[in-house]
């Protein structure tokens, strides 16, 4: 069996009188894609930064690749790949020469690597750092932590502001990453995007880790409100007991519920009537929450 | 062509290296250019000065009063007493500041950081680049006064000059070494470039005073501008303890520096 690439124990940090976060237990399994979810603020950076070792622990510790995060931050960031939420380039080198100082200072990079992800990703590696749009920074970003092709990537939202495209070529990326037996903890406040590429997701709120689930079954109890509209109005007899609906409403020719895992029994109730349009919501991450683990009635 | 954090550091600096240099040569040979002619009027400037309170004589570093007859006392007067630790020292106070509190405050230090190299490495990196830069600056000081003094026929060997220069070169070295620790420790450019100024100017009151104000004597020592000037090295050459105490107070702020930086959170 696989060891583990990230084992923190009772991992603690305070922020003056903010909240950091508190007793943290996370084992992320080698040559696993770990999806690290929870609302902006609930700690996830503060975790990632803990685990780099930029900043030390009130008590606990963490383990990387079997390194303390603290103590031999050095040699663990040998083989860790890092992208922080809010990245700062040199504003003042192009693309290459930015990635050429850093890949110098880590040594041991193969630029035709270099040259084969700044293809894939579509960077723009030729203009100064400071006329690229958010996106096009973040792909120098990207390139700077999957170049040396690290054991352990670690990435702090790293999807913010890549085009639809860019960012399928970054979940190819991660799948290819995890191909070759290398581990990906990344962090997200998105559910859909964890749920496309993550194996695992621990789910951080406030400071706390409220539950790691694997994401066959949080796909399972996945929640979407939907709305239907009919040609003609409908009963909602029809509907109220079909498996995983919920909250049900109809007004006249508009249906309104929420469906709990499958769409399967809805979609095909609602397929002996006309339909015009059907509308979903992904939900967002506070109801998950509160569906899940905030001990509200709707739980599945 | 940047393959350290120094060679990068200092290609950032380049323009301001660049006009600082330039900069310094001009005032160099601009101010040998002036010695001709203030050298015919001394006798009857000399007696004006003499009128002057000798604080406020003390307060512009001429405290035992301006002597314009040797070309020492007039680069002494000129330049040495203030202006050149003033500008060495506003080179080596901005890039302490900028060193490792620069980068954090622009985000960029947590990439260099996420590469397998240790902090106290990228301090010793930043403070190698200041010293390389200040060296540069000082050269080309150095040049200027060599090339103005030629000129106009200033009668002082190069070698002396270059022992005054070196001399104000330590003193910016050290205290551009308490700047980049207070920026280790804190994080915080302003801080860094703030604390150390007031310092410094605190430093130059207590060495400048110390003549006429007969309670400091006793207290001189502790200033570092007293290891610039006391052993009077336009006249008499580097006095290898002064310059000692200059490197080892450099050496100390630095250690420092790494101590506090290698155990502090890092700022997002």
């Amino acid at each position: 069996m696989a060891g583990c690439a990230i084992e923190t124990d009772d991992l603690t940090k305070f922020y003056g009188k903010s909240r950091g976060v508190i007793g943290l237990g996370l084992q992320v399994r080698e040559g696993e894609v770990f999806g690290y979810l929870g609302p902006n603020g609930a700690g996830k950076t503060t975790t990632i930064r803990l685990l780099m070792g930029f900043i030390r622990p009130t008590r606990g510790r963490a383990m990387v690749l079997g390194r303390d995060a603290q103590s031999q931050s050095v040699a663990l960031h040998r083989h860790t790949g890092y992208l922080p939420g809010e990245l700062a380039l040199y504003e003042n080198m192009t693309g290459a020469d930015y990635l050429r100082y850093q890949a110098s200072l880590r040594g041991g990079v193969q630029w035709a690597y270099v040259r084969e992800l700044a293809s894939r990703l579509e960077a723009n590696l030729s203009a100064p750092i400071r006329s690229l749009s958010h996106g096009n920074k973040h792909k120098i970003g990207l390139i700077q932590a999957f170049m040396h092709k690290p054991e352990l990537i670690i990435l702090d939202e790293p999807t913010q502001g890549l085009d639809p495209l860019v960012q399928q070529e970054f979940y190819r990326l991660v799948l290819t990453a995890k191909g070759e037996g290398r581990t990906v903890f990344l962090s997200s406040h998105v559910l859909p995007e964890v749920e496309r590429v993550c194996d695992r997701v621990g789910i951080i709120r406030e400071g706390k880790l409220i539950a790691v689930e694997e994401v066959s079954v949080l796909k399972s109890r996945a929640l979407r409100q939907l709305e239907i509209h009919f040609a003609t109005p409908v009963k909602p007899e029809v509907f109220a007991h079909l498996a995983g609906v919920r909250d049900l409403s109809v007004e006249d020719d508009i249906l309104r519920c929420t469906v709990v895992g499958s769409l399967d029994a809805l979609v095909k109730a609602a397929a002996r009537f006309e339909v015009v349009n059907i509308v979903s919501h992904e939900p967002s991450l506070e109801e998950v929450f509160l569906a899940y683990y905030g001990g509200d009635s709707r739980a599945a | 062509m940047l393959r350290n954090i120094t060679l990068k550091t200092l290609w950032d600096r380049r323009r301001a290296i660049f006009w600082w240099s330039v900069g310094l040569l001009a005032t160099a040979i601009y101010t040998d250019y002036f010695y001709p002619t203030v050298q015919k009027v001394s006798a009857a400037y000399e007696q004006f000065l003499k009128n002057m309170p000798a604080a406020l004589m003390a307060s512009v570093g001429a405290a035992g009063g301006f002597d314009f007859t040797t070309p020492a006392g007039y680069l002494r007067t000129e330049l040495y007493g203030m202006v050149v630790p003033l500008l060495f020292l506003i080179v080596t106070i901005g890039s302490g500041a900028d060193a490792i509190a620069g980068e954090e405050e622009r985000g960029t230090l947590d990439m260099l950081l996420a590469n397998p190299v240790p902090r106290w490495r990228v301090v010793l990196e930043k403070f190698a680049a200041l010293v390389i830069e200040i060296v540069i600056v000082a050269l080309f000081f150095w040049l200027g006064l060599v090339i103005g003094g030629s000129l106009v026929k200033l009668a002082l060997s190069p070698w002396l000059i270059l022992a005054g220069t070196t001399s104000a070169v330590l003193l910016a070295i050290a205290i551009g070494g308490l700047t980049l620790a207070i920026g280790c420790g804190t994080g915080s450019k302003g801080q860094a470039m703030g604390i150390a100024s007031g310092i410094a100017f605190a430093a130059y009151l207590l060495e400048s005073m110390a003549p006429v104000v007969r309670a400091l004597q006793p207290y001189r020592p502790l200033s570092p501008f007293y290891y610039y000037m006391a052993a009077d090295p336009l006249e008499k050459g580097l006095d290898p303890g002064h310059a000692a105490v200059l490197l080892a107070l450099a050496a100390v702020f630095v250690a420092l520096g790494v101590l506090a930086f290698q155990r502090r959170d890092l700022a997002v």
